[in-house]
């Protein structure tokens, strides 16, 4: 550098590649619209998962789905701080939070507190609690990074989870969301495509024994759209179950060895 | 409250399955409703619903503010919803926070449709005043007095109600030179604008007990639900929101005929809800 | 550079005429109790001040422009003036916003103000015919109006209103304890709750629960009813009272104590006595009942006693700002009237829900 005078600029000035578009044009009725990671309407992005992530968790497990990146740690069954309270079925307690880098703009995750809840409503039907009386296990997950869809890929990394931990499920839990864009049904929404949905339909199910544990619906939907929608992401997750035990039977095979 | 024995539990299940609730009710049959509208003075809007001993108070107060940059055409909206001691000893302190939080999140996919305010019940573009500099912020807080099951469908019909009873005042705006970034507003005390709530949904939820569903369950019924779909559905027969809540898992055709029930209860209850809320505004305009 | 005296004075003479020139009144005549300021202002000869030379030029210059006189008159007559700053220091406001128009126009109004003491300048909370801001006389009280058994659930509830303020109260119990290490095992555990609505008050509240003021008046609440309320008769035993405000106006400690007694009453807990409360305040010289929240938020004292009328018995005395004695008892015996009153209609509730009940029964 110290050779070349004149040819490199005095003052420093940010690269223009690291500028993101921010708004899609976006017509209503555009049917030839193309997705900005050029998937089909109908396609998922790539799943990946990963066990053992965390050493000191009795389970954990890792996902990345496209630029969504989410760490799922399983403790238990951990005796429970209120044990005067005798109960015959264990307990579930779930926090999700996300890292302050998580978002484009630090700090933004903060408005999803409801995500908690809806973790433990989505596991609590899957989980047989009957097996561990009076203990309690804790699930944590962190979001890594929030490329959209958040809550199904945790919800999903957090089954895989606790299937490494060894937790007694009735069935894996899987879980898909279906964004509606003007008449488009788009699966699997990334961040952009999430921040101009005009609705979106979230569901948990478990897809050996075909019951639905969690089904959100934001937006006006009318009644045909929505059983499309419930058809596609019912689909969807009997797929990434596949995935899911795939990456399940990998890692014990592996210990095995 | 007190558990219920196992002969409460059986009473309580063989009734709904032979059409018989507790209290003589049919399945899809809603508690007597009585609202009153106009209880909060100092609110721009405020209602108190009734349903049995479900007792809850919403209240609606708009004030000026800075519009979202994303969204410079819309107003605000914030929902809140706190769950007050009197209705249970347990909410006393922060035990009431996470049923606070749930019905505040429910109660907003609801009402305010997808990220792109298309679908929501309220019309947020009838709030700005200025395009990209002042918007009505409406805050919308929801009080549960008293809790006897089926909060959510409470809140829903005192949020509707008391979103008909909001008058926001009008605003002048005072020429300004451009490119002032705070221009002049004069509110005025007189008049008000009524707030256009045909397009606001009401909330149904349909408590799945054994093979059947009910509507407005109470507590004691609710303890026994092994699943509760709440739906959102406006006039126009769309469903504005839906939210799966209860543990155990459903198939997935249940949730589809649940959903056509939904709508052939919602729509006797629009038209009840409607006429009470006429009733109480025309109690409200003799006083 | 720190301003003399005279220097404030002129200085405050330039931006009066300055405003009193816009208002284009014509003939004003002013009352200064400076005499440096009036020589400089009215005398014909030429400046020979200094440090002032620009401030009386200007003021020179306007009353030369209109027809206005100045006069000097004695400190002891310029009270009103001369109060309104000696009133700021005191009270350590940095700005108060005084009606300029007011003293100008209508001297009767100056003539009022004549009967009263020159120590501090207060706002007409009564005026001369004995009337307060919202029509009441100085010894009337708002309207009350109780209700027993609004909350079907609770073992007792009851709802309170004093004028505009309205309160809910519902009380759980007697129970089991809830927490092991508090449990008591001669008497029974009171635990007092204390919340406002977001609505409640003019501007929304943020947080309803949790600040110091709600949990200073939920201690003085369970301290007002646990002394009433016959504990040793439950031992080990727990009762809560839960006490929601859904409209503020003033007087808020004693209609959630009047409506906690009720409450009480109506889940049958056994008292030694009802506990009735109210307020009272002095403001213009005169002893008022039932503040409400303007007169409240005026900065004068304000006394809420908790009564118990058969026992002839105060457990509940708070004051805020502060009072000479004597005026002191005189409050406290009008609060004490009030709460008297306030007994008396407890008691004619209490009475007519009984004859309900008995109805009910068929007795």
């Amino acid at each position: 550098m110290a050779g070349k005078a004149g040819a490199t600029p005095t003052t420093y000035a940010p690269s223009p590649t690291t500028q993101k578009t921010k708004s899609l044009v976006f017509k209503n009725d555009d049917v030839d619209w193309v997705r900005p990671d050029k998937r089909g309407f109908q396609q998922c992005r790539p799943a990946f998962f990963r066990t053992g992530a965390v050493n000191a968790a009795s389970g954990s497990a890792y996902a990345e789905f496209g630029n969504t990146k989410v760490i799922v740690s399983v403790f238990g069954p951990r005796e429970s701080k209120k044990a005067m309270m005798y109960s015959d079925v264990g307990r579930l307690n779930c926090n999700v939070s996300y890292t302050t880098f998580a978002t484009p703009i630090r700090g933004q995750g903060s408005d999803h507190k409801e995500f908690s809840s809806m973790l433990h409503k989505s596991l609590e039907g899957a989980i047989i609690l009957e097996t561990f009386p009076k203990t309690t296990v804790d699930v944590f997950a962190l979001i890594l990074e929030s490329g959209g869809s958040d809550l199904p890929v945790v919800i999903s990394c957090a089954s895989v989870a606790l299937a490494d931990a060894g937790i007694m499920m009735y069935d894996l839990v899987a879980s898909v969301s279906v964004s509606c864009i003007g008449k488009n049904l788009i699966i699997d929404p990334i961040l952009e495509e999430e921040s101009c949905q005009d609705g979106s339909l979230m569901i948990t199910c478990m897809p050996s024994r075909y019951e639905v544990t969690q089904l959100t619906v934001t937006g006006e939907w009318s009644a045909p759209k929505i059983s499309e929608g419930v058809q596609l992401c019912l689909d969807a997750c009997s797929k990434l179950a596949k995935i899911m035990r795939s990456c399940l039977k990998e890692s014990a095979s592996s210990l095995e060895e | 409250m007190v558990g219920l024995s196992l002969g409460e539990k059986h009473f309580i299940q063989g009734g709904i399955a032979q059409d018989l609730r507790c209290d003589g009710r049919k399945r899809l049959t809603y508690r007597p409703i009585y609202v009153e509208t106009g209880v909060i003075p100092q609110a721009n809007g405020s209602a108190r619903v009734r349903m049995g001993a479900t007792d809850v108070i919403a209240s609606v107060k708009a004030e000026l503010g800075k519009p979202n940059p994303f969204q410079p055409d819309k107003g605000k909206v914030s929902i809140f919803v706190d769950c007050s001691p009197t209705a249970a000893p347990t909410f006393e302190g922060r035990g009431g926070e996470e049923l606070s939080t749930e019905l505040s999140a429910a109660l907003h996919r609801c009402l305010l449709g997808g990220k792109s305010g298309a679908g929501a019940g309220i019309d947020l573009s009838s709030l700005v005043v200025v395009e990209g500099k002042i918007c009505w912020d409406l805050y919308i807080d929801g009080l549960v007095v008293s809790s006897d099951g089926n909060l959510l469908d409470a809140l829903g019909a005192a949020i509707k109600a008391a979103l008909s009873n909001t008058g926001i005042p009008r605003v002048s705006v005072a020429a300004s030179a451009p490119g002032d970034d705070e221009p002049e507003v004069d509110i005025s005390d007189e008049e008000f604008l009524q707030f256009d709530t045909s397009g606001v949904p009401v909330i149904v939820t349909l408590t799945k007990v054994g093979k059947h569903y009910i509507v407005d369950a109470t507590t004691e019924e609710e303890s026994q639900m092994s699943s509760a779909v709440s739906i959102s559905i406006n006039r126009q027969g769309h469903i504005c929101g839906l939210t799966k809540r209860g543990g155990a898992g459903v198939d997935p055709s249940i949730i589809l005929d649940m959903i056509s029930v939904a709508k052939h209860v919602s729509e006797q209850l629009l038209n009840q809800l409607d006429s009470e809320i006429a009733a109480a505004e025309a109690v409200n305009e003799e006083s | 550079m720190k301003t003399e005296p005279h220097m404030a004075e002129m200085k405050a003479v330039e931006w009066a005429s300055a405003i009193v020139g816009d208002l284009k009144l014509g003939k004003v005549v002013w009352l200064c109790d400076s005499m440096n300021t009036v020589n400089t202002v009215t005398s014909k000869e030429e400046l020979c001040v200094w440090d002032t030379f620009l401030e009386a030029t200007i003021i020179r210059g306007r009353f030369e422009a209109n027809p206005w006189t100045m006069q000097w008159i004695n400190r002891d007559q310029n009270y009103l003036v001369d109060a309104f700053p000696k009133f700021t220091l005191k009270n350590n406001f940095t700005f108060l916003k005084f009606d300029v128009r007011r003293d100008v126009i209508s001297p009767c109004v100056k003539n009022f103000l004549q009967s009263f003491k020159p120590s501090f300048i207060e706002m007409e909370y009564v005026s001369p015919e004995g009337l307060r801001l919202d029509g009441r006389r100085p010894m009337e009280m708002r309207q009350i109006r109780g209700e027993i058994g609004a909350l079907a659930k609770a073992d007792g509830s009851a709802v309170f209103e004093m004028g505009n303020t309205k309160v809910i109260a519902a009380v759980y119990g007697p129970r089991e304890v809830q927490n092991r290490s508090q449990q008591m095992n001669e008497q029974a555990l009171v635990r007092c709750e204390y919340s406002m609505a977001n609505f409640s008050t003019g501007d929304r509240m943020r947080k309803p629960k949790g600040d110091r003021r709600s949990t200073e008046i939920s201690l003085v609440i369970r301290q007002a009813m646990e002394a009433c309320i016959l504990t040793h008769l439950m031992p080990r035993s727990q009762i809560d009272i839960f006490v929601q405000v859904l409209q503020a106006d003033g007087g808020i400690r004693s209609a959630c104590i009047n409506a906690a007694t009720l409450a009480l009453a109506d889940a049958g807990i056994p008292m030694r006595d009802l506990v009735t409360s109210c307020s009272a305040g002095y403001l213009n010289s005169t002893a008022l009942l039932d503040l409400n929240y303007v007169e409240d938020s005026a900065g004068g004292p304000d006394v809420t006693v908790g009564y118990l009328p058969k026992l002839d018995k105060v457990t509940l005395l708070q004051m805020d700002a502060k009072l000479p004695l004597d005026i002191f008892e005189n409050v406290m015996q009008l609060a004490t009237e009030g709460c008297k009153a306030v007994a008396n209609y407890i008691r004619e509730i209490l009475l007519e829900n009984t004859k309900q009940l008995e109805s009910r029964r068929g007795v």
